[in-house]
């Protein structure tokens, strides 16, 4: 049976927007999910989903390669309420926190 | 000075976020002026950011058990209550060059009408950075805004007399989000202006504080018009995505 693990991370940006991550990987350290909301506004609004679409289906194991993805996505998106490099941030640090996870439990 | 449209009108959740993207996507080839939308959703209805979870903003058993629709909003920002007799939502559907490059001073320059009609009916309002209206530091009118094509829409409301107990019966915030805004529930930070002003503000006051709000702020001539049959039928098939659970669901 597959394990599935779900990592969060909630930000609140001092006077700005609410960003909540949730990231669900499985027991090979592969991402089922990367669900991104909150009540930000980003520009183009779609980039985001494509975020989560570029994570979806991708090991962990390849973190670096992912990142550079994700750096290439957002360096093209104006988010508003939340600063962009703290959102950045957020999201790497969650990717590393479910390797760091899905290898603990692999252990097991 | 501007010329905009004046559209007055009333419907369903879907229809009003079908139209207004109907509008977006119509002003971008020049087939409708700029546009100033006064609206009210006929039934209440709670729209919710584009990129909000249903379950995280929504209390889903109130809200089913007493009907009130919850729509996904084209555009980004905060879940809403719009109440059929307390609040009247606008969208303003304008060229992208009308407005500042900045999106906190465009949300300002845009919300400028609303913050003047709330004074014109007797409260000290406020535009506060990012996205808020606010009477003594509390919130009667959220705005949020989606550009494409050279066009912005923004949307925004006014909470005349909104019964503010089905509001925070309705929706649901993130502890973090209120711990930082220093209140301990929904109710604690949000008001209208009739409990500002001590007494019931009528739907026809509020319309009419708004048209000169907007004129005033916006140095605008609003010309009233109607609706063109391309408008509506663009708003028809839209209508189906916002009907639609996928839609709806687009983050559980």
């Amino acid at each position: 049976m597959t394990v599935k693990l779900t990592l969060e991370k909630e930000y609140k940006e001092p006077k700005g927007k609410y960003l909540h991550l949730k990231l669900i990987v499985n027991d090979r350290c592969c991402i089922d999910n990367m669900v991104i909301t909150g009540d930000f506004f980003a520009y183009p609004p779609e980039n985001i989903d494509k975020l989560s679409l570029v994570l979806k289906g991708s090991t962990l194991f390849n973190i670096d390669d992912l990142m550079k993805r994700v750096e290439g996505i957002i360096k093209n998106t104006e988010i508003i309420g939340i600063n962009g490099r703290i959102f950045k941030e957020l999201i790497l640090g969650l990717l590393k926190e479910g390797l760091k996870e899905c290898q603990r439990v692999k252990e097991k | 000075m501007i010329k905009l449209r004046l559209i007055i009108d009333e419907g369903d959740g879907a229809y009003n976020m079908a139209l207004d993207e109907a509008m977006l996507i119509l002003r971008s080839v020049n087939a409708i002026p700029d546009t100033l939308r006064l609206y009210v959703f006929k039934p209440s209805t709670i729209t919710i950011g584009y990129f909000q979870s249903v379950s995280e903003s929504v209390n889903e058993d109130f809200v089913n058990s007493h009907r009130i629709p919850v729509v996904r909003r084209p555009t980004g920002g905060g879940a809403v209550y719009h109440d059929t007799y307390g609040e009247i939502t606008y969208s303003i559907i304008i060229s992208e060059d009308k407005v500042p490059k900045d999106y906190v001073e465009s949300f300002r320059f845009l919300a400028e009408g609303v913050i003047r009609a709330a004074r014109i009916l007797g409260a000290p309002a406020e535009f506060k950075p990012l996205n808020d209206g606010v009477i003594a530091g509390k919130k009667f009118s959220g705005q949020a805004q989606l550009r494409r094509l050279g066009v912005v829409l923004q949307h925004g409301t006014i909470m005349y007399a909104t019964d503010i107990d089905t509001l925070a019966q309705s929706l649901l915030a993130p502890k973090l989000k209120l711990t930082h805004k220093g209140v301990r529930a929904i109710k604690e930070r949000v008001t209208t202006i009739s409990n500002y002003v001590g007494r019931k503000i009528s739907k026809d006051e509020a319309l009419e504080a708004l048209i000169r709000g907007f004129s005033e702020a916006l140095n605008a001539k609003l010309i009233e018009g109607s609706l063109t049959e391309v408008e509506l039928q663009l708003a028809s098939s839209l209508r189906w995505k916002y009907l639609s659970k996928t839609w709806t669901y687009l983050r559980p």
